[in-house]
């Protein structure tokens, strides 16, 4: 199954709505009401919002699956000429899946492949930034193996390692000056490593807690290819294909929840995380062969940690539907002197809402809608010695989530 | 209840959610103190939009005062029209057709860009069609004017570029007469940039203190008086106005593109040029020259030829400024080798220096290179009259756009607009069209900005910059 999904996962594109480059939609009820889900169980999908839970369900088995549909847009408008563009970003498909099996009362074993990280815009081939970027897809998949153990009923303990398969592709105008047709597209993959620790406290019928972290994950692209399509003056300031080292770094994240049963049928929830962007300093090509229309170049990022702050609701009518909604604000970790249009990131405003409907003892479904309000900014990105380049850029996105489930 | 109350809302959240919409920028170009109503611009071939040794339609739709005619429209600017050829190949004054790129093999077999007129003629023929009764245009602007033909009657039967939208019914119009018939309530003004620039591309081989041919330097004093002029003729409706010094040659690829010396010279043929078969012939006779007192030692250092193996060598050129030998012994031509500092033409042909030894055994001829005394005479000029532009400007409460260190900025790092980098570097630097000294299209909207931003600030408006990215590249 691993090996079937993995090629479809990789062509997904996504898109950056959330800080930075993440991509928070890692369960179509947790998007629901906030995407928050660290200190109450919510199914399979708890092996990613926190694994210390997964022994919760009352089933030996449980498997969750599910798939967002983005659109989205970023806008800019530069200050000085009026320039503007809207960014054409394809339909956004990320995937999740879950599987979660308890071995005993104490021990469970869980297996996730979710992708928390991607970006995929596209600015057109001639839009005036267009030697800074034309269009990225950048994913990370993650495959996570963990474990969890019961200490005792209100105390338990959840982890794992985090597989990562990083790639990236893009292309930008090189030497546009003398030809909107010169251009370098550059690929690479790469395998990566990092962990994730989880606890689960339930103080009481009503009130539990959950604290998460993820480690960062240094994405190492080795052996990239640049390749390149020239006219003849560019060819004549001397280009050869080549290839690249370069390295992403996903940031750690910590998150800590807190959930409060209301009656029977009214839960709420509120979180805080804390992603450790500031790990993205510099964005470093290293190419094989150096010439003229292709530098060694260090591109600043100098992210700063940013915090998000979710609150949500569920609402249970019956045994058959769920109702959620939930609010939540994802600080951008990008500074406004340090602001590539690569990854176009303001503060987010999230609405979401959802519901499930469970038909039969063991089987259900899950929707949810997701309208995120990107604020808009005013930031530039610095060039050596000139002026920056920038202006204002706001954003909007919609995300419809449908999710299945199964317990046996 | 919360939920329920959501769940309405969204749908009309989802209708909305794809058009980011950046609602606070206020777009309200402001004229300031100016009136651009009815705007002319006044100049030379910077001014018409030749490009590539050639006037073409296609490129003088964004010549720079077209481009400022469109922005100026934003703010009350009226038609601004040109004097545009028929669709084609365009045409120089001589009827060569424009440059294009294409890949040469040189005499050594190695392939690379050179640039070649793109047809075997050009259209000539559309320099006597005349488009006068058209008339009168916007954009006066005539290929090869200097200052003071601005105001010389008749001048449209001299240069064939004004001759062809000249009142037909006027034969003594003058280029300045011509603006005035628009009733300009605002103007740009570029000129000056021929009154030094024949002498330069020629090697220096006109009249360096006044004179009125291509090839000579005008002097300050008929710079001064015309530019003077033409600003008193302009202004004369109380009309507001922009005018731009001249760059210096040092910017421009047709001076900065040829190196003065070889690669480097191994040491058996430098031997063979120092030999007594070669250049240790001449040194010897220099020697005698100067022990009978025809050279100061001062020359007899500078003409002394040698080269040294495994280094770069500077070229020898012949230079007609040193005293005549050749009445001593014929063999000894007034040549000696380049210093530092001194530059060649880009019309230095490339195979002759590759395979024909110029620079090492024959020496160069002088229309290929600019002597150090050459120079500062440019220099001088340019200088003079850069100062007489501003001091104009500023008496005139006129703007002043200092394109001399715009374009100097391109050999001096480059301009770098939303990461695209400009360059004065020939051919592949953008900036420059493919004869080396006008701008390209994108050259032009960088000087188009200046002019904009001169505006701006001297009579308070906020006409917008263009998008430089957004204009074609060089073809």
């Amino acid at each position: 199954m691993k090996k079937l999904l993995l090629p479809l996962l990789g062509m997904i594109p996504l898109l950056s709505f959330a800080g930075g480059f993440q991509v928070n939609l890692q369960g179509t009820k947790q998007t629901g009401m906030g995407h928050l889900g660290s200190s109450f169980y919510l199914g399979a999908s708890s092996t990613y919002f926190n694994p210390a839970m997964m022994g919760l369900d009352s089933n030996k088995f449980s498997i969750e699956a599910g798939v967002n549909f983005i659109s989205s847009s970023v806008e800019y408008q530069s200050q000085k000429t009026g320039f503007s563009e809207m960014t054409d970003n394809p339909l956004g498909t990320p995937f999740y899946l879950y599987a979660t099996y308890k071995i005993s009362d104490k021990l469970s074993a869980g297996l996730g492949v979710y992708t928390p990280f991607g970006s995929t815009v596209d600015w057109g081939e001639d839009w005036t930034g267009k030697e800074l970027i034309q269009d990225i897809s950048l994913s990370a998949i993650f495959i996570q193996p963990t474990i969890s153990y019961k200490i005792s009923d209100k105390l338990r303990v959840g982890g794992g390692v985090n597989i990562v398969s990083g790639s990236v592709e893009l292309n930008r105008n090189v030497r546009s000056s003398i030809g909107n047709e010169n251009t370098v597209n550059l690929t690479g993959d790469a395998i990566a490593y990092g962990f994730n620790a989880a606890v689960y406290y339930e103080a009481s019928d009503k009130l539990s807690f959950g604290l998460t972290y993820k480690s960062q994950v240094d994405v190492e692209l080795e052996g990239g290819k640049a390749d390149f399509t020239v006219n003849e003056l560019g060819a004549a300031s001397g280009v050869n294909d080549t290839k690249f080292d370069a390295t992403l770094p996903l940031p750690s994240m910590a998150t800590l929840g807190i959930a409060y049963r209301v009656n029977e049928k009214l839960l709420v929830s509120a979180e805080g995380s804390f992603v450790g962007w500031s790990a993205y300093e510099s964005l470093d090509f290293d190419f094989e062969d150096n010439t003229p229309l292709v530098q060694d170049s260090e591109n600043p990022r100098n992210y700063e940690d940013s915090y998000i702050f979710r609150v949500g609701a569920q609402y249970s009518i019956n045994n058959m539907f769920d109702f959620r909604a939930g609010f939540y604000f994802d600080q951008s970790p990008v500074q406004d002197e340090f602001f590539s249009p690569e990854t176009p990131n303001s503060d987010n405003l999230g609405i979401t809402s959802g519901m499930s409907g469970h038909i039969g003892e063991n089987f259900g479904f899950d929707l949810s809608i997701l309208y995120i309000v990107g604020m808009e900014r005013e930031s530039y990105y610095p060039l050596e010695n000139q002026q920056p380049f920038g202006g204002k850029y706001a954003s909007r996105s919609v995300i419809a989530g449908v999710g299945l489930n199964y317990s046996f | 209840m919360k939920t329920r109350k959501l769940l309405y809302i969204l749908p009309l959240a989802a209708l909305t959610a794809c058009e980011p919409d950046i609602d606070d920028v206020n777009f309200s170009d402001t004229r300031g103190s100016a009136d651009f109503s009815r705007t002319v611009s006044v100049g030379n071939s910077l001014t018409a939009g030749y490009q590539s040794s050639a006037l073409r339609r296609n490129k003088q739709v964004n010549s720079f005062p077209a481009i400022l005619g469109q922005q100026f429209q934003r703010v009350g600017g009226g038609e601004f029209t040109q004097p545009l050829l028929a669709e084609g190949v365009g045409t120089s004054v001589t009827g060569v057709a424009e440059l294009g790129l294409t890949i040469g093999v040189d005499c050594q077999g190695v392939a690379g860009p050179s640039p070649k007129p793109i047809a075997s003629s050009g259209q000539a023929s559309e320099l006597t069609n005349s488009i006068g009764a058209a008339g009168p245009y916007n954009n006066v602007g005539v290929p090869g004017a200097k200052s003071f033909h601005l105001t010389v009657a008749g001048y449209g039967a001299l240069n064939p570029y004004f001759g062809r939208f000249a009142d037909p019914a006027n034969p003594n119009e003058t280029m300045i007469e011509h603006a005035l018939r628009s009733n300009p309530t605002f103007f740009t003004l570029f000129i000056g940039n021929n009154d030094v620039l024949g002498y330069a591309t020629s090697g220096g081989s006109g009249n360096p203190n006044g004179g009125t041919g291509n090839f000579d330097i005008t002097d300050q004093g008929t710079f001064t008086a015309a530019y003077t002029g033409m600003v008193g003729a302009l202004t004369t409706n109380g009309a507001k106005g922009a005018i731009a010094n001249i760059p210096d040659i040092t910017s421009i690829p047709f001076f900065t593109t040829v190196p003065i010396g070889t690669d480097a010279v191994d040491a058996a043929s430098a031997a063979a040029l120092n030999s007594p078969q070669a250049y240790g012939a001449y040194n010897a006779g220099l020697q005698q020259a100067y022990a009978g007192g025809a050279i100061d030692t001062m020359e007899l250092v500078r003409r002394t030829i040698r080269f040294t193996g495994g280094q770069i060598n500077t070229f020898v050129v012949l230079d007609p400024s040193l005293t005549d030998l050749t009445g001593i012994n014929p063999a000894l031509t007034s040549m000696r080798q380049a210093v530092p500092g001194e530059l060649m033409t880009l019309t230095l042909p490339g195979d002759s220096l590759r395979c024909g030894q110029w620079g090492t055994a024959k020496p160069i001829p002088p229309q290929y290179h600019l002597t150090a005394t050459e120079i500062s005479n440019i220099k001088t000029a340019t200088d003079g009259y850069n100062t007489t532009i501003k001091s104009l400007a500023d008496a005139n409460g006129l703007a002043f756009v200092d394109a001399a260190s715009r374009l100097a900025e391109l050999s001096n790092g480059g301009i770098n607009i939303d990461g695209t980098l400009y360059t004065g570097t020939f051919g592949t630097g953008g900036a420059f069209s493919f004869d080396g000294v006008h701008p390209s299209t994108r050259g032009y909207a960088i000087l188009a900005n200046s002019f904009i931003d001169a505006i701006n600030s001297t009579y308070g408006a906020t006409i917008d910059n263009v998008d430089v990215n957004s204009y074609p590249t060089l073809d």
